[in-house]
């Protein structure tokens, strides 16, 4: 391309048309100092208020920051310190208590009223005579005379001494319930059994129903149903049978949690007192257990032996109750003889009333 | 990315005064050329550069450096002058003897015959003009760092030397950021000519080193 128009040659030495169109076109024209002083304060003043509004917004946020955390950080020591002085886990409920028993929360002070909670650190202590029905969880727990426990934290309970029964319920459940005694910590599957604890003697317990679990000094030891196990020492123990209708077990039915016979079939009263009293429910002829089952319960039994309430209810049956053959209880209809004796119970309810 | 008009914007925003007076420096006599060669008036140019700066320093939190600061300042001054002339109602002016050559692909022909430096004829002087127009145009696209060693070296013909005083800087600086410079208006040159699709005629400014 030829314009007429030589192209200068730089300190490296190449000629560049940028230094030829450069040098012809002159210098830049500039605004005049008036007219870009007018547009600088104009624009100045925009500057400021923007950057100040900038500033300001900066500011604001940061005070909510700072606030919001001031407020995490109330809303966590409220929290904690409500944690602090929330009541203890519970871990068990008092559902009744007979002769002296003195239970110690972990806070201090009797808590003796059935219904009431409790939590973990609680020590219960019964005297000559004394019994207590409690329930950990799906657990009833039964505390003879002269016993003390201390509820360590759910599931786990210490036993220094005494007499303790365990009812997990009839459907088997894996480790509800631990009781550390000096003699080893027993574990359950699904049982009733009970423990006896003499420190620096021996334990001895023994299981109705399902197994337990006895760890001690590094071994396991089983114990199943009709067995009893007596420990003195790592190297004395001692097995021997217990019937489930022992002697052993009759402390257990002399103080049980009531049940509510009100609109409870016949047949679900006697199975638990065949389960409360460690015997098997045989029914004579299948049309009994089925008339069982229509026969409908009216009134209460609250403060009755099993026994008693059984007395109470089957009066007032055409119903009779066996129980001279150990372990058993059989289930029969009365003779017509019998049953006109009744009088006028209705054939299809029962009616116990509580002895006062 | 352009990272130092995105630090000049962060310290702008921040309120530090050293940018603004550099803000100002720098970009405005270049956006308000780029204004006054549409609207051929000196006044009307203010007014419309005023405005259109007033916004853009209004929307700078807007800016995320995707395109230069200049690129962005004249986007915002094409709307303002747009907002303008629609307020007014007037058409941009035909001027004489200086075209707005980013809007007008005619001018290109212009650069056919850039005349020698002997030639004064008055058509001759016209496409000077013209060249000048589009040169200076290239120059206030460059960083303003790089038109301004340009116009040291090639308006000024200082040597290498000078212009490492007056800049602060050594002369093997200087020789770098000349290369620099040429590279750049080349590229911006190269930028503005396809703009000139219209036109087969290509500026007469090359590729390299001759």
């Amino acid at each position: 391309m030829t314009t007429g128009i030589r192209g200068k040659r730089d300190d490296t030495g190449a000629t560049d048309e940028v230094a030829r169109l450069v040098g012809i076109a002159g210098a830049r024209s500039a605004p005049s100092v008036a007219l870009q002083d007018s547009v600088r304060i104009a624009l100045e003043h925009e500057w400021r208020a923007v950057s100040g509004r900038r500033k300001m917004l900066r500011r604001r946020h940061w005070l909510v920051a700072s606030l919001t955390l001031l407020a995490i950080i109330g809303l966590g020591w409220v929290t904690l310190r409500q944690a602090s002085e929330s009541p203890p886990l519970t871990v068990a409920m008092i559902v009744g208590t007979r002769g002296p028993v003195q239970v110690t929360a972990a806070a201090g002070g009797a808590l003796i009223v059935a219904g009431d909670a409790l939590a973990a650190g609680a020590r219960i202590e019964t005297g000559p005579g004394g019994a207590a029905l409690l329930s950990a969880g799906p657990v009833g727990v039964r505390v003879g005379p002269n016993t003390v426990l201390e509820f360590q934290r759910p599931g786990h309970i210490r036993m220094l001494r005494g007499l303790l029964y365990v009812d997990s319920g009839e459907t088997p459940r894996l480790d509800t319930l631990l009781v550390a005694t000096p003699f080893g910590n027993l574990t359950h599957a699904g049982t009733q059994y009970q423990v006896a604890v003499e420190p620096g003697r021996f334990l001895f317990m023994s299981v109705r129903e399902g197994r337990v679990l006895l760890q001690d000094y590094g071994r396991t030891l089983t114990i199943a149903r009709g067995e009893g196990l007596r420990v003195a020492g790592i190297n004395h123990i001692t097995r021997v049978a217990v019937a489930s209708y022992d002697a052993r077990w009759q402390w257990v039915s002399d103080f049980v949690p009531a049940f509510s016979i009100e609109g409870q079939s016949l047949s679900v009263f006697l199975a638990w007192f065949a389960r409360e009293t460690g015997r098997t429910l045989v029914y004579v002829a299948p049309t009994t257990h089925s008339d069982t089952d229509r026969t409908t319960m009216n009134g209460s039994a609250a403060g009755l032996t099993p026994a008693q309430a059984l007395d109470a209810v089957l009066a007032t049956t055409r119903f009779r109750c066996d129980l001279s053959v150990p372990g058993e209880m059989r289930v029969s209809v009365r003779a017509s003889a019998d049953v006109s004796m009744i009088g006028n119970a209705a054939p299809h309810s029962a009616t116990a009333a509580p002895a006062h | 990315m352009h990272e130092e008009d995105r630090q000049l914007v962060t310290k702008l925003l921040a309120g530090e005064e050293a940018s603004f007076r550099l803000f100002f420096q720098d970009y405005f006599p270049r956006i308000f050329r780029f204004i006054l060669r549409r609207v051929g008036d000196e006044e009307a140019a203010r007014d419309i550069v005023q405005a259109a700066l007033g916004k853009g320093v209004q929307k700078l939190e807007l800016y995320r450096g995707e395109a230069s600061l200049f690129t962005w300042l004249c986007q915002i001054a094409r709307h303002e002058l747009a907002d303008s002339m629609a307020r007014t109602a007037r058409q941009l002016p035909i001027l004489r003897g200086v075209v707005a050559w980013e809007d007008d692909p005619q001018v290109r022909a212009s650069l056919e015959s850039i005349p020698s430096d002997g030639d004064a004829e008055p058509e001759a002087v016209r496409q000077r003009e013209e060249l000048a127009v589009i040169v200076h145009a290239a120059l206030d696209y460059l960083p303003q760092r790089y038109a301004r060693v340009l116009e040291l070296k090639y308006l000024e013909d200082l040597p290498v030397e000078t212009i490492a005083e007056r800049l602060g800087v050594t002369a093997i600086t200087v020789q770098s950021l000349l290369a620099r410079a040429r590279s750049a208006f080349r590229e911006v040159c190269g930028t503005l000519q396809q703009d000139f699709t219209e036109s087969s005629r290509p500026l007469p400014i090359g590729t390299g080193d001759r």
